[in-house]
Formats: C-alpha cells, structure tokens, sequence
C-alpha cells in the first residue's frame, strides 16, 4: 500500500506544469499571493517533506484539499454513493446475466441457443464500454426517450442505463468462464452419481453442479464488484454521474496531487476490503478452502 | 483572462468557436431593460453549466463560476448589448477628476444584498481591500495592481503591514473614490468584471460558508446552497431594486464531457452553449435556435521574437501571408472566423480589414520571404497535444507553408500542462498556437498584457518602447472613447509588426428547446444574459 502511494505521489509530483497558474488561468499572481496559495498546499517543500506531511495527514483520516480548497474527503464522501450505486446495479445486472448466461448455455450445451449465447458474449466482450454506453444513450434515452441519459436528478432511474453499461460486459465475462466452469463440473463422478441415484436433472444442476461451481465464479464477482467499487472513468463521463470515477479524471486534468493520490489510495482500500470480503465468502461457501 | 486553452484542452462543453452571422447580441438597448409582452414572466428553465472552482468572485476566474455571477450580482458598469461600451448598472455615476488619477464612484440608494444588508460604498472598498490583501491568496487580487497602495498589502516578502488600499476612501454610505498610481482611461470598462463586485458583511463574518451559497446584490439568488457536481439553483430575489429578470427560477445544472449534448437531445435541458464538436449537428439539427455569436476569444500564432531567426518582421508577414486561415475554418475550425485585426470584433474600436497580411497571398508572401533573406533548416509549428481537431488545422498551416513557401515544416504537439511553461516562459522553438479571452471589454486589454514591456501574457517577446509610449497616452486620454483612436494607432503597429500572427476569432453559440426565448448572449461577455431568458408560458 505504502509503495502504491509513493509512486503515484510521485508520478503527480513529477508530472510537469504548474497548478498554480492554471488555476489562475495562467495570469500573473502578485508574489503574496503565490506564497500563501504554495504554503496552503506545502508546495514549497521539498518532495520528501510533503510526502511524509501527507502520510502523516493521511494516518489521521486527512486526505488534504483540492486546489480549490474542497476537502478531498468531502469530496469523497459525496462522490461514493454514486459510485456505489452504479457499482451495486452493474454488479446485479453482472450476477442475474451472467449466472443465466453460464447456467443455459452450460446445460443448453452445443444447441443453437448455446451457439447464440457464445456468439453473443464474444460480441459484447469485444465492444468497448464506451461504445455501448452510447449506443445506449442513443437509444434509449435520446431517440425512445425512456430514461434520463445524464446525471442523477432522475433518481434509481438515472443508474438504469449506466448499469446495463458496465453489467453487460462483465455479464458476458462471466457467462463464458461459468459455462466453461460448470460444463466441467458436469461431468464429475459425483454428479453421474447423483443421476443414477434418480436426482431430477434440475435437483443435480440447480444444487450439486451448481454448488461445486460456485468458488471460482464467487471470485470472478470478488474481482468485479472491487472493480467497479473504485469507480468507472467511462461510464460516469458518458452519464455525467458525479462518483468517484469523475473525480479522478478531474484531479488528473488540474494537476492535483493530493486530490489524485486521495482518489487512488481511496479505491485501493476499497478493492483490498472488497476482495477480502469475498474471499471470507468463498470460505463460507466452500470449507475446503479455509484450511487451504 | 482566462486562457482559451483551457476550454480547448478538456474538449468540454463550453468551448466554443463559431462564425459570427449576425453582430452584437440581438438584444438593443442595455441590459435588463428589453420590454416584455405581458405573460413572460414567470416560470422555470434550466441552462446546461459546469461546476465552478469558487463562488467567491474574487476568487473566481472561469466561465461556470462566472455565469452564476451573472445572475446574482450587479456591479457598478454593465456593458451596452451593441457597442460593449460601459453603462452605470449599480452606480449612479463614474466621474475622473481632471487629472485623471482618482474617479469618484457614487452607488444607487436603497439597493439591498440578498439576506437585506444595504449596498453602501463601504461594500465595495471592503471587498476590493479583502481580495487585493496578497495574503488572502485571492486570484483576481491582481486587478488591483493600479490603485494606490497596492504594493503594501502584496509585499514580495514578509506580511503587509495594512490590510487596506490606501488609494481608496469611503466618502458618505453612497460615495467612494479611487486613486489610481497612473491615469487609465478603461478604468470605468474594469468596473463590469468579477473582481469589483461589493460583498455583504455575511461574507467577512465567514467566507467559507458564503462560499456555498453566495449573497449577491443582483436580480437572482440562490435557491438553497450550492450542489457540487449537480446544481446550482436560482431563484429570483423579491427585493431587487434593478429592473427584475423573466423567468422566476432558473436551473444550472453541471455537466462534465460531453453528456451535456445527449440531455439536451433528450429534452432534458432547456438551453445549453454548443462545443465545437457539436456545432455541425446543431446547424442542421437545430437551425432554427442556434444562435452563433462572435466570442471575445482572439487566437493567434506566437513567434517568438526573442529567437534571432524570428527577428525579421518581413518574414513573419510572409508566414501570415501564406495561410488560408478561410480554407481551414470552413473546412475544420468551423467555429472560428479568420481573424483580420489584433482585436476581437465585440470589442469599441475593432476594424475589419484592419491587417493587411493576413489574407492569403501566395506570391506576395513569396516576395516578402526572399525579401527578408529566405529561411533555413526546419520550421517547428508548436500546438497543444490530444485536441485531434486542432492538429488538423495545425497539419493544413504546415503543408500551406510548405507550399507556398517552400519550407520545410514539423509539427510539435506539446502536452497541455507543460504549455505555458514553454509560452511565458519564452522557451517556443518556432511559431505556436495560443489564445487570449479578454479580462474587461477593452481595446486596451487585447494590447498591453499581450505586446506591453510588462505585459502579463506577452508570450512572444515583443519590446517596442514606441508601443509602449502609445499606451501610456491611450490610458491618460479623458474618456474612453477618446482613447480610442490611439490605442488603434497601437493595434496598427502590431499589425505591421507581426510578433503574433493573427489567426482567428471563435464563436460563443446557444441552443434552446422551444420552452424558451429570448435567448442572448451577454453583449461582449461570453455568457448569457440569464435574466432576459423568457420561458414560454402556455397560451390561456
């Protein structure tokens, strides 16, 4: 963690330019001015010195201000929500697709219909997010006009299209490996068990298959949901959702260096915790893993 | 002021550029007081903005932030919707003395900020005090720099001794005067921009709190506190003394990217400023309301005349005769029109045709090329990275050169943040691509901070003791409108000159659904007049 802050301080530090004159649209500032403006924000130290200074700030719950005097941790605090939001409804879209996907192409296996299923994955695997986040908003939002296709002033609504942006993708991730993944449990020794001892097929897949089936399609939602946990640039410049995605771009564009490491740090938490949680879900689910 | 650049950078909405079709704003008359028929007052709309970095105008240098003050603030000048002259908003009165050096400003009687303080003299010097303390760390504590006393409070060490200008003295509750270091005729212009508005006392009590939700004296204020990254909402202020906007809320919801554009096609949004990469489409998707307006936005080539292969004026005509500045807008800057003088044409004192080299000449420039000694080596044309728009254009200028010079030309894309490094920093290996927007409504603005000795952005080096002389007598004439034709007398010798070689002029453009009219833009500011908006009321 630590190494991830020093060099990512250190990219921005290094980065060339002067935040201050942009801030001033490049107009000349009189020296007092500068002076308190580089003292707010210890531009005068050293590299080291404000490195150390931000550690210090950080242990205590202070991830600095913006160039603009807005404390990052505001920020961040009403930034989250949204992000979340947007996080928990793409992660729905990703679970119900994706395990659908998985399970009808899986038992569905060499039809027409798993045909169509691995057609349609391969497609929407290889479209960008950006494109499809468009291409929705086209549709749906400017051409039918059935949901708002910009900020978060339409409520739930707002969240629907953006979802569908980042679910749809990952859902055909998944909907993939799980095939692959339960295809190869299907034809374990345990489940020709479970037929001849006459488990109706749904009882076999629904519970068996399925269960063994599960940790390392568990994982692959412990990697998503930490993913979109940290916020997704494209998606929330496409809808104008104020997270924690916006922000980063908007850091790195003024030149902010606490506010960019702040940000960074922030989902570096977020996807550390995430992925441990799901990993103490994956024991849950299959004990055998925590004795590993 | 702020630099053009940075709209262009981010390729956010409100960059702008576009062909001026008709002049001035629509509006006549000044400001505020466009007649209205019975039945437009009233109702809500909302105007696509940005979130700004301060709502404290003093601290405030950028368009979104500056939009909002628009509405809820009168200054002492507003500027005539035609010619960009100042006229008395807020003041009475804006007398010199006869020397020139102190101005008494006299305000209208019984105006109110918004939480009901009085509006005296003592709000304006005590805000003006506040923002030209160098302390404070305000932005625009630089508009100060010519009144008397202001190198006490900006020490280049140590603190300031005293927290007050003491060019400035509060006479009676409705009287101030202002003693300037030297005489400036465009004194009254600077009156109509952010830096001069008055404060209330609410805001010295605690400005982080004003901040939030500001407390103007104009005819909007604000509905609730600011939103950050979703709204700010207005609504009008009951006691206003000045003549009261049309609609009775309005809406400025922010946007980043260009997600503005798809609520707009949406019907989400009412009105919203049209970025260059949408103009196409607005024109033939949205003929009947776009509204295209010359901008203050003058963009130029830098040379940098402090490179000895630079040194010769003939060859820098000869690179501004060989440009179709026409060919490129039409075909790729189609938010520009070709720039025929060093002044913007919204600003007093603008003269089309006033360069004579900056038409395409292809022989002529030849001519002047062998005339000056020919060029040798490589030419480096210098312009802002990631902006695929505007390499375009950079690529046309270098094969034009190419062609009819026959140079050699290599094009340098340089990354936004290192720009104004190389710019103001005299470091530019060859002609570049800039900008300025004007700070105040002024021939002057677009001459002395640009070529002056000391000028805050003169980026190409230019040092002319007889500019310079020029100016001074343009700031000692006893009116404006006298000082115009020397400061004219300036703008030719740039012209003849050449340390930058003028390129275009952009455009400030708005769209609107068919919930809304009177839609103008703010004389020569470039923004909206959100007071004169009228939203549609349905027919009884």
């Amino acid at each position: 963690m630590l190494g991830t802050i020093l060099l990512v301080f250190g990219m921005v530090f290094l980065a060339p330019g002067d935040p201050i004159s942009r801030l001033a649209g490049n107009k000349p500032l009189s020296p007092s001015t500068i002076a308190t403006i580089k003292e707010r924000y210890h531009l005068d130290q050293p590299f080291v010195i404000q490195f150390f200074d931000y550690l210090k700030a950080i242990s205590h719950g202070d991830f600095g201000a913006t160039f603009t005097g807005r404390d990052v941790s505001d920020i961040v605090k009403e930034r989250f929500p949204v992000t979340v939001k947007l996080a928990l409804g793409a992660f729905a879209i990703d679970v119900v697709m994706g395990l659908a996907l998985s399970i009808i192409a899986a038992v569905k296996r060499r039809t027409w219909i798993d045909s169509s299923i691995l057609v349609y994955t391969l497609f929407m695997i290889t479209i960008p997010t950006l494109v499809i986040g468009f291409v929705l908003q086209y549709v749906f939002g400017i051409k039918l006009g059935w949901l708002p296709v910009a900020g978060i002033q339409g409520g739930w609504q707002s969240y629907i299209l953006p979802s569908l942006t980042l679910g749809l993708g990952f859902a055909a991730s998944l909907g993939r490996l799980g095939r692959s993944d339960i295809l190869d449990n299907m034809s374990g020794e345990h489940i020709r068990a479970a037929h001849a001892r006459g488990l109706s097929r749904r009882r076999v897949v629904g519970h068996h298959v399925l269960k063994n089936s599960l940790v390392p399609i568990v994982t692959i939602f412990g990697l998503d949901i930490a993913y979109l946990m940290g916020g997704a640039v494209i998606t929330e410049t496409i809808f104008n959702l104020p997270g924690l995605g916006q922000s980063l771009i908007i850091a790195v564009r003024t030149g902010n260096g606490p506010y960019v490491v702040g940000l960074v740090m922030i989902s570096t938490i977020i996807f550390v915790f995430t992925n441990l949680f799901v990993d103490l879900l994956c024991a849950r689910i299959d004990p055998r893993i925590s004795y590993e | 002021m702020k630099r053009v650049t940075a709209w262009v950078a981010t390729a956010v909405a409100v960059a702008m550029v576009t062909v001026a079709c008709s002049s001035g704003g629509g509006g006549g008359g000044s400001a505020g007081s466009t007649s209205a028929p019975p039945g437009a007052q009233g109702g809500t709309y909302s105007f696509a903005n940005g979130e700004p970095t301060s709502l404290i105008p003093q601290n405030n240098y950028e368009a979104y932030g500056s939009q909002v003050f628009e509405a809820i603030f009168t200054r002492l000048m507003t500027y005539d919707f035609k010619t960009g002259a100042p006229v008395p908003a807020q003041a009475e009165s804006v007398t010199p003395s006869s020397d020139g050096l102190t101005y008494t400003i006299k305000i209208k009687d019984g105006w109110t900020f918004h939480n009901g303080e009085p509006v005296t003299a003592q709000s304006y010097v005590d805000a003006w005090n506040f923002a030209a303390y160098g302390p404070n760390g305000y932005i625009l504590n630089f508009f100060f720099d010519k009144v008397v006393g202001y190198d006490a409070l900006n020490p280049s060490k140590g603190k300031p001794s005293t927290k007050e200008l003491s060019g400035l003295k509060v006479v009676d509750p409705t009287t101030f005067t202002v003693t300037l270091t030297a005489p400036f005729s465009q004194f009254p212009a600077q009156l109509g921009f952010d830096a001069f508005d008055p404060l209330p006392k609410a805001f010295f009590d605690n400005p982080d709190a004003f901040n939030e939700k500001p407390i103007g004296d104009g005819p909007y204020m604000m509905d609730g506190a600011w939103k950050h990254d979703e709204t700010i909402n207005l609504t009008r202020y009951p006691d206003y003394a000045g003549t009261p906007g049309f609609a009775d809320n309005i809406k400025l919801p922010m946007y980043t990217g260009d997600s503005y554009w798809a609520d707009f096609q949406a019907g989400n949004v009412d009105i919203t400023t049209v970025g260059s990469s949408n103009l196409a489409e607005a024109r033939t998707n949205y003929a009947d309301s776009l509204n295209e307006q010359p901008s203050s936005s003058f963009f130029f080539l830098g040379i940098p005349t402090y490179d000895p292969r630079f040194q010769n004026k003939e060859l820098r005509q000869a690179l501004s005769m060989a440009i179709d500045r026409q060919a490129i807008m039409t075909a790729i800057l189609i938010n520009e029109d070709p720039a025929d003088d060093a002044i913007s044409p919204v600003i007093q004192g603008y003269r089309a045709g006033a360069c004579q080299y900056c038409t395409l000449d292809a022989a002529g420039a030849k001519q002047k090329l062998a005339d000056a000694g020919g060029w040798t080596g490589t030419l480096t044309l210098n312009y802002i990275a990631d902006d695929p728009v505007l390499e375009q254009a950079m690529e046309a200028v270098a094969n034009q050169w190419k062609a009819n010079l026959g140079i050699d030309v290599k094009l340098n894309p340089i990354g936004a943040n290192q720009y104004y490094g190389f710019s103001l920093g005299h470091k530019m290996t060859g002609p570049w691509w800039d900008g300025w927007v004007m700070d105040y409504p002024s021939i002057q603005d677009y001459l002395t901070p640009l070529y002056g000795k000391n000028g805050g952005y003169n980026v190409s080096g230019y040092d002319n003791p007889a500019f310079d002389d020029l100016m001074t007598q343009g700031d000692a004439a006893a009116t404006m409108d006298a000082s115009i034709p020397t400061y004219q007398q300036g703008d030719d010798m740039i012209l003849e000159d050449m340390p930058v070689i003028p390129w275009g002029f952009g455009g400030f453009n708005s769209v609107n659904q068919p919930t809304v009219t009177n839609v103008l833009k703010d004389g020569p500011l470039d923004q909206l007049a959100l007071e004169l908006v009228q939203v549609v009321q349905p027919s009884s």
